[in-house]
């Protein structure tokens, strides 16, 4: 649910804009495996994908 | 984690990314130009989203000579960062991480640069260090023109759309799509990044709003002075 819209759209920006940079340096690539958020960046680029599919996410 | 303390997180594995990158490493010196403006770019981005997160504490207040301490609470502010922070990422996803073919990818790549200098040579005469930078980026955009011309993207430009990119009439082109051959919209390249169709229209066109002082966004504006 977007409770606070521009923190919820900061945190999928947040998380594509992680996988994109860290895509193209290889090194960045590498720092992100060991900080283990792998999993919370790939969660965030999963809600800002289907965000809005079900009416409460408008709300 | 609460909502907060989840954009810290981010924002932090963020910053570690960038940190460790050293793009004076890279030996092909166009390829090393272009990596350096996307690490820029992604530090203007982290610029943006830590700036986000600092207006979002509730404690925030400043000190008005007349009223004291004022609490400083601006969602609206919040909501125009936030959509310049989505579309810093993007033109780093359209510009630097989605162009696959070669082509593409450069041709992308200069008319974005071209259309940033063309915007310094609207700029009024100034001072002589100002008439100089202006005469070296027109050169700039002379030698991008130049290394356009055996694009086959370029080359299947109208004259009109060519002489544009010099002039800067034509600073759009950057978002072209062979695919669709045409230039995307933000919406359309927010929805190939993966953004959902709520965040790529509705939402970007509500902190649009906020940005261009929408009657809408003026309507929510509360208060702006509240003593702390």
């Amino acid at each position: 649910m977007l409770a606070s819209p521009s923190l919820d759209t900061m945190k999928v920006l947040c998380a594509h804009m992680i996988t994109e940079y860290t895509a193209i340096f290889k090194e960045a690539h590498d720092r992100l495996l060991r900080t283990g958020a792998i999993k919370f960046v790939e969660a965030w680029v999963q809600i800002g994908g289907r965000l809005g599919e079900k009416p409460q996410d408008l709300l | 984690m609460n909502s907060k303390q989840e954009l810290l997180f981010l924002i932090d594995v963020m910053a570690q990314v960038i940190s460790v990158v050293k793009v004076s490493s890279v030996n092909d010196l166009l390829e090393k130009e272009r990596k350096i403006d996307a690490h820029n770019l992604a530090n203007r981005f982290l610029q943006f989203a830590m700036t986000v997160l600092h207006l979002s504490d509730d404690s925030n207040t400043m000190n008005l000579p007349s009223f004291g301490d004022i609490k400083l609470r601006d969602p609206a502010s919040m909501d125009v960062l936030t959509r310049a922070s989505m579309e810093a990422f993007l033109v780093f996803h359209q510009i630097f991480y989605s162009p696959a073919l070669g082509d593409e990818k450069w041709f992308r790549y200069w008319i974005y640069k071209a259309a940033g200098l063309a915007e310094g040579q609207d700029l009024p005469e100034g001072k002589p260090e100002h008439q100089e930078l202006k005469k070296d980026e027109k050169k700039l955009i002379e030698t991008i023109i130049d290394n356009l011309k055996s694009n086959t993207i370029f080359m299947s430009l109208k004259p009109k759309q060519k002489e544009g990119i010099a002039t800067g009439h034509q600073r759009d082109l950057w978002r072209w799509s062979a695919t669709a051959n045409k230039p995307l919209s933000w919406s359309e390249i927010a929805t190939s990044a993966g953004l959902s169709p709520m965040l790529a229209r509705y939402m970007y066109g509500h902190l649009s709003g906020h940005a261009h002082s929408g009657s809408r966004s003026v309507f929510q504006t509360q208060k702006a002075i509240v003593r702390g």
